[in-house]
């Protein structure tokens, strides 16, 4: 390459500059061996500012994009060739640095030609038409049409588009699926006694959510998350960037926002006190009880076990108000659950589909209540200023949210568009002489709390499409904004409908609000300082350092979290099968079950099958080969360990062929109750595989020493102080859920499960807790959650 | 005053939000905290205003320049352990210390009642009929606890 040598190495000069430090040589202070030191700092002055430039050359030199000079917080994505990704201060920077660094003139862009081209002209021509159309309020008809063309989609629109121009319309202005009363596009999107149709979102973006639906927030959290597809939903599950410490930091200190519109909600319309009784009954856990009159009255959520035919599907949170209760509950539980409702009214009353008319926001650590308050503003469209409101925000703006504030407690307000002030603002402190925090705790069981008019939005069908009317779009708002903050509320009359409780599964505050308005309250959230986000894992990350259970990963008990253990086996098998053979650790032989994850299967042999052996020996000793399973009376006798991993491997394969059959497998472990866990020696147990499921107990598990658990440790009984030797198959009583180190603690934790009888059996709570693929067994202390 | 019958949960004395650089400049000793170790976090803390050392920058600039002491808290059966805190600050390290006593408002929870079984209905499971602490109904109660605080003053030259 000729032409290279002439052309000076750019970079290698750049590099050299900025190492080398230029020297002032000639000497005026030293004078007859004696240094005048104000006269020598004069002389070396050029030198100094020359070496702190050289400092900060020698610094940037290397770093020779803008990005890379940013924080953190600020890199995104293909930020070195798209200058959007960039920072507005820093975009010329980048501008300047992206040109061709030879002539400094930028590459000329291919553009497209033929075919490519014509596609491209005629999509923009598509999404020109479809954003006419959302201005003139109609909702583009081709939405919900798959399978056109894209020359028929334009003709179709174009129709649609003159009609609307023509007050063709206005027939159906009535309707308020065909005219909407507001230009961002939203609406009402429920479902009475029946599923509401999947929301097919912005034209531009309709094929990607057919099959998982985008939550409102959905193209926000792309940028900064990873995202999963799970229970119908694209869910965001971690941010990007690293934060296990942070986010353990922000729990403690500060505040964590989620948006957790995936929780899906039904309102169930009653028709007499004695539905409504009756649906009670047979959905929460008052069965033998009347339900508490602080739920009745509408003052506090009921978030706990929830039933389904009596028995236990998982937990959700329940809320009453006059004849309307509203369900709210985990996506992977709704369809069944909603079914089972309807079946419950029996035809009186009515069910409404509200998951995507009803969109949920959770906060949590100390912070929340105050993070919160400072994007809410009170509604002062509404004829008075309730007490609710000021009371809200009375306990919102200084209170602590940890703290005191019992679990449950619920506020039901009227706020404005938060998106109407450019940045959060925090509420006054409005206390009146002498009073403090404290005093409205004592009463927080008297004072209003529930504002009528916000829940009777909320919980209606056509009341809460209302409260889109006139929503602004972003351009109104810019244009707003450049009107002058005066004027503030003349240009919008927004007044959304709010309720606010605190969780007790989780101890978290979740805000449930009208679909539509989700994106524009986080939007806001999450400029409020110190207030970081997370997704599904740092949900569970919270809730397994306070040492409380997550669903469905921390209930194997139940239908959802045994397909999720069962979901988790079969990704590490997968995970473990691409590995090379020279990396896959083989230890089918030395861990009991499956070495891929949590087998409460072969739990349950094990624990009932060790109950038989133990039977047949009475000496109570298990040799692994000392004898071997003998047929008698075409029965397989169990005499020794060996017999029984033989029954399991058997018990397995037929599981199997059962799933491969499409028949049901029935549970292998279910939640203990007093009934359930007599003994375990009573029992008439015979050795086959049809087993009745083995009562667990949830237990939260604390290690004695050091060492760091992690998820589908095994757990055995312990028997003496050295532990070693309890690794066997008859002290095995369960498996870790969810493990690591905790840093509230400071010591490994675990949240797992054990067996109900060796629960009941041990009497010092000690526990071995040993990880796959390990020798070395961690004592640790158990206690039931 | 009649008394409660019920189960009686005990509320920290912190239920307002502190700023962030209160939070990082006071110390709250509990009955069960170590006494080295408190000396330790306490020394920490103040060794971050030390002019001297690179690290902690944000402690020398700033808001942070108006901080004068650092705050050593401890309420009841900890105020004991807080005193001889702030007798080794004064005494063996050299600070300057103020010590200041009070009392503070403290909120005490009671859990009370619960729902009422069904005439009709026989009580078949006692474990299942036990109800939550958290759905019984809570009565706050407020109550004044005596406190006292440690300032000990940051070297600043």
């Amino acid at each position: 390459m000729a032409g290279e040598k002439g052309v000076p190495n750019v970079k290698k000069a750049k590099l050299y500059n900025s190492r080398t430090i230029r020297t002032d040589l000639t000497d005026s202070a030293y004078k007859e061996g004696k240094l005048s030191v104000p006269e020598f700092l004069n002389s070396r002055e050029f030198e100094i500012h020359s070496l702190e430039k050289a400092k900060l050359k020698a610094k940037y030199a290397g770093s020779n994009r803008c990005f890379q000079s940013l924080p953190r917080t600020l890199r995104r994505r293909t930020a070195s060739h798209n200058v959007k990704r960039i920072p507005k201060r820093l975009r010329n920077r980048a501008i300047n640095e992206m040109q061709n660094s030879v002539n400094g003139i930028p590459p000329k862009p291919k553009l497209p030609r033929g075919r490519a081209l014509y596609k491209l002209k005629m999509a923009s021509k598509l999404l020109k038409l479809a954003s006419r159309i959302k201005e003139l309020r109609g909702i583009p008809s081709v939405l919900n049409q798959d399978g056109l063309k894209l020359r028929s989609r334009i003709k179709l629109l174009k129709t649609q588009k003159r009609e609307l121009q023509q007050g063709k319309g206005e027939e159906a202005k009535s309707s308020a699926t065909s005219l909407l009363n507001n230009k961002m596009g939203s609406y009402d999107n429920s479902g009475v006694n029946g599923f509401a149709p999947i929301p097919r979102g912005n034209i531009k973006y309709t094929k990607r959510q057919r099959e998982y639906v985008w939550l409102p927030t959905h193209v926000w959290h792309v940028k900064r998350a990873h995202m999963i597809k799970r229970f119908g939903y694209q869910i965001p599950y971690s941010p990007t960037q690293k934060c296990f410490k942070s986010i353990n930091r922000a729990s403690k200190q500060d505040a964590i926002c989620f948006d957790t519109s995936y929780y899906d909600s039904m309102i169930v319309h009653i028709s007499s006190t004695e539905q409504r009784d009756y649906v009670l009954k047979n959905v929460t856990k008052f069965k033998n009880r009347l339900v508490p009159q602080q739920f009745l009255s509408g003052k506090k959520t009921y978030d706990d076990w929830i039933y389904l035919k009596d028995s236990v599907v998982g937990k959700g949170l329940i809320f009453i108000y006059q004849n309307k209760i509203l369900i709210r509950l985990h996506p992977s539980l709704y369809s069944e659950y909603f079914e089972y409702v309807k079946e419950l009214l029996n035809g009186e009353g009515e069910v409404h589909d509200c998951r995507y008319s009803l969109g949920s926001l959770e906060l949590s650590g100390p912070g929340a209540l105050y993070s919160l308050s400072k994007i809410l503003h009170k509604d002062k469209s509404a004829e008075k200023d309730t007490s609710a409101t000021a009371n809200w925000f009375q306990l919102a703006a200084q209170s602590d949210s940890n703290n005191t504030i019992p679990v449950g407690t619920t506020f039901a307000i009227n706020v404005q568009d938060p998106r109407l002030w450019s940045k959060p603002t925090a509420p006054p402190k409005s206390f009146s002489e002498g009073k403090t925090i404290n005093d409205l705790l004592v009463n927080l069981s008297t004072i209003p709390t529930v504002d009528d008019s916000a829940l009777l939005k909320l919980f209606d069908n056509s009341r809460r499409y209302e409260t889109y009317k006139d929503q602004l779009t972003i351009k109104e708002l810019s244009k707003r904004n450049n009107i002058g903050e005066t004027k503030r509320e003349t240009t919008s009359s927004s007044s959304i409908p709010l309720l606010i409780t605190k969780l007790k599964s989780s101890n978290n505050w979740t805000v449930i609000l009208p679909w539509f308005w989700v994106l524009p309250f986080w939007i806001e959230l999450v400029k409020v300082t110190d207030l970081k986000f997370g997704g599904v894992s740092q949900l569970h990350q919270i809730n397994y350092e306070n040492g409380k259970s997550t669903f469905p990963i921390d209930y194997p008990f139940l239908k959802d979290g045994y397909l999720e253990s069962e979901f988790n086996i079969a990704e590490n098998t997968k995970k473990y099968n691409k590995k090379p053979s020279s990396h896959k650790i083989d230890l089918e032989g030395s861990e009991h079950g499956n070495f891929h994850g949590s087998d409460w299967r072969f739990l349950q042999l094990a624990t009932y099958g060790c109950e038989i052996i133990r039977r047949g020996n009475p000496q109570d000793n298990i040799h692994p080969n000392s004898a071997f399973g003998t047929f008698m009376d075409s029965k397989l006798q169990l005499k020794a360990t060996s017999d029984l991993l033989q029954l399991i491997k058997y018990a397995k394969e037929v599981d199997e062929e059962k799933r491969l059959r499409g028949e049901l497998v029935s549970l292998p472990i279910i939640l203990s109750s007093k009934k359930i866990v007599d003994n375990l020696q009573s029992m008439a147990l015979t050795p086959t595989m049809k087993f009745p499921p083995l009562p667990v107990v949830q237990v939260k598990i604390t290690l004695i020493g050091k060492g760091n658990p992690i998820n589908n440790a095994r757990i055995y009984a312990s028997s003496q102080k050295s532990g070693e030797g309890d690794i066997k198959v008859e002290n095995l009583i369960g498996f870790v859920t969810s493990g690591t180190f905790n840093l509230n603690l400071g010591r490994g934790t675990c949240i797992g499960c054990i067996s109900a009888y060796s629960a009941i059996a041990s009497g010092k709570r000690l526990i071995i807790v040993k990880n796959i693929g390990h020798t070395v067994p961690m004592m640790a202390t158990w206690e039931c959650i | 005053m009649a008394k409660i019958v019920g189960k009686h949960i005990k509320h920290s004395a912190n239920t307002e939000i502190v700023s962030k650089i209160e939070r990082e400049t006071t110390f709250l000793v509990k009955s069960s905290t170590p006494f080295i170790s408190a000396l330790k976090r306490i020394i920490k803390i103040l060794d971050k205003f030390d002019k001297a050392s690179k690290s902690n920058r944000r402690f020398k600039s700033g808001a942070y320049n108006n901080v004068k002491y650092v705050k050593i808290k401890g309420m009841g059966r900890a105020i004991e352990k807080t005193l001889s805190l702030g007798l080794k600050f004064q005494n063996e390290l050299m600070y300057k210390t103020d010590v200041l006593t009070g009392s503070v408002e403290v909120v005490d929870e009671f859990k009370v009642g619960g729902a009422e079984i069904e005439e009709n209905k026989e009580r078949k499971d006692e474990e299942e009929d036990e109800l939550d602490d958290e759905d019984k109904e809570s009565v706050f109660k407020k109550r004044m606890a005596s406190f006292v605080e440690i300032r000990v003053w940051i070297k600043r030259d």
